[in-house]
Formats: structure tokens, sequence, C-alpha cells
């Protein structure tokens, strides 16, 4: 969201953390309730009154302050955050995140997602039976490019370009990982993309745009007919959703809306897209008890030198937590890891994916 | 769609009048009814997913008309659609003599027994407005309207309808302006001239109901009301009676579209739902109409053109039959006003009224 530079110096971490203190500490200091939007009373997919809060949680991820709401509609089960953060909020909350102080954390994650990323180009090979695979591919939501990068092995002869607000996407056509660079936001550039790609993505991207709609209006208009648009979201009529705010899809601040299944398929419809595809086990990724544990020790034992902590814990709080992710961590770790394995089957057979995948075809 | 004149007052048609049907009915099924059905669809109409589970399998459930019918619901988006679906033939010979014709005398009575439904959904506005111009699309013989004058004596009613009751309930002065009619055909006449644009049980019986959305978009100018009534087919009365649930209506129920779906498709469409009402559009009619669909299957009238020659012993099975009817619909009727209380309080009804807003 931020301008500044997504690189940081790793072997000088403690000035990183103390530079990015007086402007976090001057902006909470103003107060963080402007970062929200007034408060809906209606569903913002159905517009029906009905609505009731599943969930209340602070920053999960990072630790800054504040308090998000989820809100259900009971009528057409779509999930939104309610109150909304605002631009200057979203400004706030995403800052080091996917870039700055949280930047080398995330790309490692991406790094090592390979599996992933092939599996999500394959689920286009039936309707390349002749392994020619699509001319031209937009992934939107691009981050690093990663998924790019990855999916050439899937289509070689795929020209795959990348489009997202960080600047990450630049940097990743300068490794090749993608063709053509798209820098900043899908609606602006949306008129000078139009009819050039063959097959749209939206991985884990539409949860956090600000109308789900639109950015649906606009994929129709770019796409050519017989284009096809994969999208994948989280599911949030998952029954992992127990582990409440711990959970790793709910992912708050991010995160603003949650299309159930039934709904993001009726809205493609409306557009002339008709999905041709519809994956669930397949997309499901087993991260969240490690996710909601590693939530957890952030929680127990946040980093010390966090800029936008506000208390600070003194030498106690420093052993506390060097023993939190020395210690208890590493041997934590490959335990969670095989309670999300051993899971997984059971929730690919009761169909509570904690994503789902859908391809649509332009007719 | 029509063989007899409007009838300003209702009139039972006479044997003579049956008789004179045969020969048309005869040509019709001598082709065969299979060439009224369109290719079974295997994925969902209105959200495209493959994960169809059949639902009910019918005869014509209203008058023995010869045919099958299947319902199919998807398990993603709970959509309920005919498949395979009527084409246009299909639909006029299984519509012909329901609604006008023979079997209009029957249908206007029971149009006639609905005044305190009209009534609540007349209210239904009341909160948001008081309406100078109404148009009810779907009207029939506008027993709506005419009762709706009670409870807004000012409006003027217009009715829209395909069949020729429009006519009658204009000749009963019951409508003001009529047009008859398809209302996609009908869009330049009746764009931005209704406050109030009311379609109670229409879009059930459409091909295409978020077609019929796009047009009505069209007519309901900004700042005005649309007033939808269809069934529920989530309602746990579908539980209840099977296949004589009476919202199947089979063979002319096409879409049966549930709440969520709709509401979905009127923002899709720049409406603003500003009121659901799912009790208050419960229809306590599934027993008496079940009664009625049994009876009808053990003992159809003997006179209905598509049946064969009537015998005299078909005759004599009518009339046994007809001895306990009475007194059985008299007793499912009062069954299904003794448990609307219950049905209303545990699941909400049968059927579910959206008033929407054209956003400005």
């Amino acid at each position: 969201m931020t301008e500044q530079a997504g690189t940081i110096d790793p072997n000088n971490l403690d000035e990183e953390f103390a530079s990015r203190r007086p402007r976090y500490q001057e902006q909470i200091a103003r107060g963080i309730d402007r970062f929200f939007d007034p408060r809906r009373t209606t569903c913002p997919w159905c517009s029906s009154p009905n609505l009731t809060t599943i969930l209340r949680t602070g920053d999960r991820n990072q630790r800054k302050p504040g308090i998000f709401k989820l809100d259900r509609c009971r009528t057409c089960r779509h999930v939104f955050q309610n109150p909304m953060l605002n631009p200057e909020g979203l400004d706030f909350y995403y800052r080091d995140f996917y870039d700055g102080l949280g930047r080398a954390m995330i790309e490692a994650v991406f790094d090592t997602r390979t599996d992933i990323y092939q599996t999500r180009a394959r689920q286009l090979a039936p309707f390349f039976a002749d392994g020619s695979g699509p001319k031209s591919w937009l992934d939107i939501g691009a981050g690093f490019g990663h998924f790019c990068r990855d999916a050439r092995t899937v289509w070689p002869d795929t020209t795959f370009d990348g489009l997202d607000m960080g600047l990450g996407v630049v940097e990743a056509a300068a490794k090749g990982w993608v063709d053509t660079a798209h820098r900043g936001w899908f609606p602006d550039l949306a008129e000078e993309l139009t009819g050039r790609y063959d097959v749209i993505s939206m991985f884990h991207y539409l949860e956090h745009v600000l109308d789900i709609r639109t950015e649906l209006d606009l994929a129709a208009s770019v796409l050519p007919s017989g284009g096809l648009l994969q999208i994948e979201v989280p599911n949030p009529e998952s029954r992992l959703r127990v582990l409440r705010g711990w959970w790793v899809q709910w992912f708050q601040p991010q995160h603003l809306h949650f299309a159930p299944l039934p709904n993001l398929l009726a809205a493609l419809q409306e557009r002339g897209l008709r999905p041709v595809s519809v994956q669930f086990a397949e997309s499901h990724i087993p991260v969240d008890i490690t996710c909601a544990s590693l939530s957890m020790l952030g929680c127990l034992s946040p980093e010390p030198r966090l800029p936008w902590r506000t208390v600070s814990r003194g030498r106690l709080g420093d052993a506390w937590h060097k023993a939190v992710w020395w210690k208890v961590y590493p041997k934590l770790l490959p335990l969670t890891i095989k309670a999300d394995a051993a899971l997984a089957p059971l929730v690919h057979r009761t169909g509570d994916a904690n994503l789902y995948r859908v391809l649509a075809r332009k007719d | 769609m029509t063989t007899l004149e409007p009838n300003p007052t209702p009139v039972a048609p006479s044997d003579e009048d049956f008789a004179a049907a045969r020969p048309w009915y005869a040509a019709q099924m001598a082709a065969g009814v299979e060439r009224f059905l369109e290719p079974r669809l295997d994925t969902c109409p209105w959200c495209g997913s493959d994960k169809l589970r059949h639902r009910v399998t019918t005869g014509d459930l209203l008058q023995r008309k010869p045919g099958t019918f299947h319902m199919d619901e998807c398990r993603v988006c709970k959509h309920v659609f005919q498949n395979p679906r009527l084409n246009i033939d299909g639909l006029n010979f299984y519509y012909r003599d329901f609604y006008d014709g023979l079997g209009g005398y029957i249908t206007e009575q029971i149009f006639a027994a609905h005044t305190e439904v009209y009534h609540s959904r007349a209210r239904m506005v009341t909160p948001f407005l008081t309406p100078r111009h109404w148009l009810d699309v779907g009207t029939g013989y506008g027993h709506f309207c005419k009762d709706a004058k009670t409870v807004l004596p000012d409006t003027v009613f217009d009715g829209l309808d395909m069949g020729s009751g429009v006519e009658d309930g204009q000749q009963r002065g019951w409508l003001t302006n009529i047009y008859r009619g398809q209302l996609p055909d009908l869009v330049d006449e009746v764009a931005g001239k209704y406050d109030v644009v009311s379609m109670h049980h229409y879009l059930e019986h459409v091909r295409d109901p978020r077609a019929e959305l796009d047009v009505v978009a069209r007519i309901v100018a900004p700042g005005k009301y649309l007033l939808i009534e269809v069934p529920d087919p989530t309602s746990f009365t579908a539980k209840m009676y099977g296949k004589l649930w009476t919202p199947y209506y089979q063979p002319q129920h096409q879409h049966l579209i549930p709440c969520r779906n709709l509401l979905q498709a009127l923002a899709e469409r720049g409406f603003t739902p500003v009121r659901v009402q799912r009790k208050e559009a419960h229809l306590p009619v599934d027993l008496t109409c079940a009664v009625l669909s049994t009876v009808s299957r053990i003992s159809p009238d003997p006179r209905y053109p598509w049946l064969p020659e009537p015998t005299a012993a078909d005759f004599r099975r009518q009339a046994r039959v007809w001895k306990v009817t009475p007194k059985l619909l008299k007793w499912a009727w009062y069954a299904d006003q003794w448990m609307a209380p219950l049905i209303k309080a545990f699941d909400g009804g049968n059927a579910y009224r959206v008033l929407a807003r054209r956003n400005v």
C-alpha cells in the first residue's frame, strides 16, 4: 500500500525497527478510530438488514492496535468486516506486511509453495487438452510473482504477466518471473488490458478488495469471449472456522469480504462467466492449526521491537520472547504440521476445505 | 392462449364447451407430448454448478394433462427448477384452459378466496409510500387490485397479463389500464410510469427470471419500488408434502428461487431490498391443494378434453368421489388455517415477499 522501498537491511534490524517507531507512534496517538468507515446496518452483498457479528478480534498477524469485527448476513451468509477499514486504515495495517519489516518472512512463505501454484495452473488442463496452454495469462494480485514463476513449468508456452499495487511485481519482471509487470489498481488499468489475455487469475485477491462485484465486472469486460477467469478465495462456510480469531483465513484486518461459493457462482453467472470447474479439496492448504498456533505464540510473546507497540516489557520481556521462540516454537512446529496433515483427509471428505477455487469461462 | 371471449361475469363452461375443445387437444397429443420438453440441463441455470439433486417427479398435478415433469435442486445454491423445462409449445399446451377458457371459472374462485393475503401485500408498501400508480404484472383477473383498493383507496391499479383475464378485470372495474401480452414486449409502454410494480407469484412461471428482472429494472424508475412474492423452495412445508407441495405446481412453475438468491439478483440490478416478509406471505392452502390434486388424480373431471372420451362409469366414479370430496376439502381448509400459525412460527411459511427500492 505504500511507496516505501520494499527491502530492508537484514544486518541492521534494530535500526530498521527503531526508525519506523516515530511514524507509527504518531499515527496511533492520533487515534485509530479514524481508520474505519461508519458501521453498515445492511449486508453489502444482498442488502438484508439481518446481520449477526460472528467474530471480534485484534490484529492477529502483526499485533497492531485495533479491534476488528466480522459480520455474517443471516440471509445470504456473506461475511464482511464491519465497520470496514477505509483507505487510510488499510494503508496503516498493510504497511510492513508485504513490504518493509514483513517482506522477508512473507517472501519466504510464498517461495516454498511451488506445489500449490502448479496445482492451480493445472486446473486449466482439461480446457487445453492438446497441451498447448493459454497464450497469455494475467495474474491479478501477483505479489512477488511466485505463482507466475512456478506456473511456467506447467504451461511453458504461455506469457505470464502480473498485476499488483506493490513493488514486488516490478522486481519479479526484472527477475524474469513475470513477462510484463503492471503496477497499480486493477480498476485503473482495466481499460488498457482489455482483450489482451486468455486467462485472468485472482488468487487470494477478491477477499482484499473493497467491492468484489466491481472487480468481477471489470474481469468480465477485460476477458475476450471464451476467456477463462480463475478465482481462489477463503471458504467462509468451512467448519475450520471454529478456530475463531485464530483461523488464518479470517486474516484480520486485511480480509474485508468473504463470499460463500453459491454467491460467487451466481455473481459470475450474472456477468456471463459460466463456472466450468469448482475445486474444494484440491485448493485446501493444510496450515490452519500451524498458523493458529503461530498466532497464539505471537500473541503470547510479541516481538519486543515492533514499532507499533505502545508498552515495553523491558529485559524480562526480551528473555520471555527468546524462550518462547527459541525453545517452544521449534518443538511445537513439527507437531502442528503433523496435526494439519492428519486433519487434511477429513477436511477433504467433509467439504470443509479452507479455500475454494472456481474456473469460469466467458460465453 | 384463449378459446373463449372475455366474460365479465364468471360463467361455468358447458359440456358443449368441453366437447368443442377436444379436436385441438387430440391433434396436439397425437404428435406426442415429449416434444414439449427441451434437452435436460446438467448444470444449474442460476449458479452454473453441476451438483444437481433430483427433487420430485410428477405428472400434471393441476389438470392431469399427459406428461411427466421433473424438478431438480442445485445443491450449491438451492435453486429449484423444472428439468428438462417446457418449450414455448409446451407452455401453450399446459397453460391452455387453466387461467382462462375451460379452467378460468375454477381458477377465479380460488383467486377470489385470498382477500386477506391481498390486503397484506398492499400493506407492505404503506410504511414507505402511498403509491398513486401501481402496476400489477401477472395480474390474472385483477383480484389483487380489487382487494388492494380497500387498503389503498386513492391508488390507480393497472394490470398486465398475457391471458384474457385482464380484459375481464377491466370490464369489472378492478383494473384501470390494462396491458395484454408479455412484459418484455411492453417495456416502452410501462417504463417509468409507476410508483410500485408488483409481481405476485409471477417470477416462478417465467423461463428466465434473471432476464425478467433485467426488464423490470428498466421499468422501475430510480426511487420507485418493486414488490415480488414467490414460493420459498427452502420451506419446511416442502418436506411435509413431498411432490404434493402446492408450489411445485407442475407443469407451470419453472423456477423456485430461494430468498438469498433473489436478493442478490436484485442487488446486482441496482435494487435495495427494504423489506422481506416470510410469515405474512404464507399461503395456508397446502393441504387443501394436496387433497384437490389427489382427488383430481383419482377421478379427474371426465369431460376434460385431453382425457379419453368419457364413459358412463367415469361419471359414476366422479359422482362417488365428489360425495366425500367437499367434506374433505372443508376439513383440509380448516386444518390449513389451524396449522398456519404453527408453520409461521416454526418455519416462516411456503412463500416470501420482497419490497425493493430502485437505487437513485
